[in-house]
């Protein structure tokens, strides 16, 4: 790594989960491309609360969900974690598929039970770009220091 | 960076404040060590901000992991986040090269401030350190991160 470089030209925010206090249910980040991306890192955040938490990653051919699959490998159990972090690791050439041409991936908490949590999907680029034109169009202020 | 490698391996979460509903007040992560990473990126995530409510942040600096002499580091905050604003569901990030610490003054912990005033506000952070000096990122991660998958 050029180390010159800032750690925001090396790691994007593709999508997100927002904090909050989730109640029994699904919940799913806006679908992103994979293509600009060589590497991924899913990072859910688990607050307080009850039930467990399943954290997944999920892939689609087309930025609507269509041929919705999970991304096999990518299941998180969460049983009786608070105020912690589980990460996913997902190299591109896992998301995608010899078969089926998957372009768009998620991530997605199913929990049973009421709990504050959220998560933000990281994506690494190839090379180093200091434009933030893959950045989610949510992250409203990068400052560089 | 090494591309051909997993994320988790030039990546690590080496701090964070967990997602909750945080009522007017002053939170501050545990302070990590920056010496470990060449480069750090603080995600700063906003959930619904209560009605009039801010949110700023900012990373701080200390000598001593438990926050001793703690100071501010000049120019990483960001510009509040704000209800009227409509930066509800919004992420702001703080990139922060690690020339930007007093270390000649020992000052080589960081951690990440919020600041909620005039209202509850749903939020969260998590500080990452990018390109480790040695070793797998993972290495470094805070002892919160319960569980790293590889894929």
């Amino acid at each position: 790594m050029n180390i010159v470089h800032h750690a925001a030209d090396h790691v994007k925010v593709c999508a997100s989960i927002d904090p909050d206090l989730y109640s029994a249910g699904a919940y799913a980040s806006p679908w992103v491309l994979i293509r600009p991306w060589q590497t991924f890192l899913a990072v859910a955040s688990i607050g307080a609360g009850g039930g467990t938490q399943t954290f997944i990653l999920q892939r689609a051919t087309n930025a609507s969900g269509s041929g919705l699959e999970v991304i096999p490998g990518t299941t998180v159990l969460i049983v009786g974690s608070a105020n912690a972090q589980h990460l996913i690791s997902l190299q591109q050439s896992a998301a995608v598929s010899p078969v089926v041409n998957f372009t768009h991936i998620r991530l997605s908490i199913i929990t049973s039970g009421i709990r504050d949590m959220g998560a933000v999907l990281l994506g690494v680029p190839p090379q180093a770009t200091p434009v933030s034109e893959d950045e989610s169009s949510t992250v409203v202020e990068v400052v560089r220091v | 960076m090494l591309t051909h490698v997993h994320a988790a391996d030039n990546v690590a979460v080496i701090s964070a404040i967990d997602p909750d509903a945080i009522g007017t007040s002053t939170v501050v992560s545990p302070y990590a060590d920056a010496g470990d990473f060449h480069t750090l990126l603080a995600v700063i995530s906003a959930g619904t901000l209560g009605t009039g409510a801010s949110l700023a942040a900012k990373l701080v600096q200390a000598t001593t992991q438990a926050g001793g002499n703690s100071k501010d580091i000049p120019g990483a905050a960001i510009v509040a986040l704000t209800q009227a604003g409509g930066d509800s569901d919004t992420q702001a990030l703080i990139s922060l090269q690690n020339a930007s610490l007093d270390v000649d003054n020992d000052f080589r912990f960081v951690a990440i401030s919020i600041t909620i005033a005039t209202a509850a506000c749903d939020a969260g952070a998590i500080l990452l350190g990018v390109s480790p000096r040695v070793g797998p990122a993972s290495d470094a991660d805070a002892s919160t991160v319960e569980s790293v998958v590889r894929v």
